[in-house]
């Protein structure tokens, strides 16, 4: 059985573990956009978020792009509440096949959410496999740095996000995007998202220039 | 208090992200202060008529110098060093300086003064073929690049005796080659690659982090290094020549070999360059130190 393979069956595996127990969401999402390397593009994601009685969560996500790259992510963590914030611990464990090449990444970091304003700081290690040989990266930094921009995140949600590390989309750490979310709770069950995506090159150190725009809309079901 | 030291803090952020330093584009790296890929793409285009920007002549097994990262500043002595060891070596057909050539805007007389040829001092008019790099473009510099140094995507050619080697020279400056120099450089590959015995590759940026010494250098985004990977080991690009990291990595993946060469700007602790010897079954290296 190959890497992909046993990723893919394994993120399957928890979410059938959790369906019908205490499961906060499912999400699907459909992406599209231009891409500076592959032009237009488009993908699917496939997520869940759960949320334990006991501070813990998990959240993963297995994504296909039509660029010929397939992606796993699972994230859990430990989330603690203070008098003056949320905060968390956070792991991160992901792969990605692309171009003949697996890559392979597991990351720490802690989490800070007050007053519509959050953001998770840590660091990942990554290896890539492919090509008859092995690359391994240092150890990056992974950031999501984000702030919501309405008050009532109960029926209507509209953030902005800048950050390295979206789900399934682990960057390395001078490759951020730029996000815009909302979201509208239309029901008690059922919510939607739209999302709009900039990613530029160069950024830090270097002069920036256009990358990648995309636009992403997903429904959300939530039980 | 706290509020004042805040309002400071962020007027101090602001005044960085909009005037800079003459040195670090600090503005440029979040908003683009100089041409993007794509007009500085189709400028080089339009500068080579199509054409190779020059044919060397040697024999089937050459050898040719390879420096990058001079930074030249207020002063140029290790790339006239580099350039006096080329021209001075017999055996040498030319040299590549992978970016970065200058440090500062208006920089780029000075860098030329250093690489020009000195009859004096330099036994052979070996030419030079220049890559360009972020830092020479920071401030807006592409215009005094592309009028004093020359296009940033162009190829030349080696000839020798029964055959020729194709150099490619692309444009990595802002982090990607964008859409229509890799759309380019694709069509490029599939109709010329069979014509040439070895195919190198010069880019400033590299594809791989596997090095944090500088660290927000910024290199490729990771889904574009694996698309170039692919594309170079699916035409068996026998070399990938990169700077910008400033530090020296060799690597070989899919049969292409990827060499990061060190910087050689004046305040490096440990100045190299590299000469490459070429035969028919590939390259050989030979680190300098300075």
């Amino acid at each position: 059985m190959n890497l992909k393979k046993l990723c893919l069956i394994t993120l399957a595996s928890l979410f059938a573990l959790s369906v019908g127990a205490q499961e906060r969401s499912v999400n699907v999402s459909l992406r599209g956009g231009y891409n500076a390397v592959h032009e237009g593009f488009s993908a699917v994601t496939l997520s869940g978020n759960y949320g334990f009685d006991d501070g813990w969560a998990l959240c993963g996500g297995v994504q296909y792009s039509t660029i010929g790259r397939t992606a796993v992510e699972l994230r859990p963590a430990y989330l603690y509440d203070v008098e003056w914030a949320t905060l968390s611990a956070r792991g991160l464990v992901h792969y990605a096949g692309q171009n003949g090449y697996n890559n392979l990444a597991a990351g720490v970091g802690v989490g800070l959410e007050r007053g519509g304003v959050f953001c998770t700081l840590g660091y990942y290690y990554r290896t890539i496999l492919g090509g008859g040989g092995r690359i391994d990266e240092p150890v990056n930094f992974f950031y999501e740095l984000g702030v919501e921009l309405l008050p009532n995140v109960e029926k209507w949600a509209l953030q902005l996000i800048f950050t390295n590390s979206e789900l399934c989309d682990l960057e390395r750490q001078y490759q951020p995007s730029w996000i815009v979310r909302t979201g509208w709770q239309a029901s008690e069950n059922l919510g939607l998202t739209f999302d709009v995506n900039y990613k530029a090159a160069g950024m830090f150190n270097m002069s920036t220039d256009f990358y990648q725009l995309f636009i992403q809309a997903g429904l959300c079901y939530r039980w | 208090m706290l509020q004042v030291v805040r309002k400071i803090v962020a007027l101090g952020a602001v005044v960085a992200l909009v005037a800079g330093c003459d040195k670090y584009d600090i503005k440029g790296m979040f908003v683009p202060t100089s041409d993007l890929i794509a007009r500085r793409f189709e400028q080089s285009m339009t500068a080579n008529e199509g054409k190779t920007l020059a044919v060397v002549e040697a024999s089937e097994d050459y050898v040719f110098y390879v420096s990058t990262d001079p930074h030249v500043d207020a002063t140029n002595n290790n790339i006239r060093t580099f350039v006096s060891d080329l021209r001075n070596d017999a055996d040498a057909s030319f040299g590549i300086v992978l970016g970065d050539l200058t440090d500062r805007p208006g920089k780029f007389p000075f860098y030329l003064e250093a690489t020009a040829y000195d009859a004096s001092k330099h036994a052979n008019n070996t030419p030079i073929f220049n890559v360009l790099g972020n830092h020479d473009i920071f401030f807006d510099g592409w215009g005094d690049y592309l009028k004093l140094i020359g296009p940033s995507v162009y190829w030349f050619e080696v000839s020798f005796s029964g055959g020729k080697d194709l150099f490619l020279v692309l444009d990595s400056a802002t982090g990607t080659l964008g859409t229509k120099q890799t759309k380019w450089l694709k069509e490029f590959l599939a109709t010329n690659r069979t014509k040439y015995r070895h195919c190198i590759i010069s880019k400033h940026t590299n594809l791989f982090n596997t090095d944090n010494t500088q660290s927000t250098s910024g290199n490729m985004p990771f889904e574009e290094s694996f698309a170039l990977m692919e594309l170079f080991a699916r035409h068996n690009v026998t070399l990938v020549l990169q700077g910008h990291d400033h530090y020296r990595e060799d690597l070989t993946n899919n049969g292409v070999r990827y060499t990061v060469v060190g910087t050689i700007k004046d305040e490096a602790t440990e100045p190299e360059y590299l000469k490459v010897a070429v035969s028919p079954t590939g390259v050989a290296y030979e680190w300098v130190e300075m």
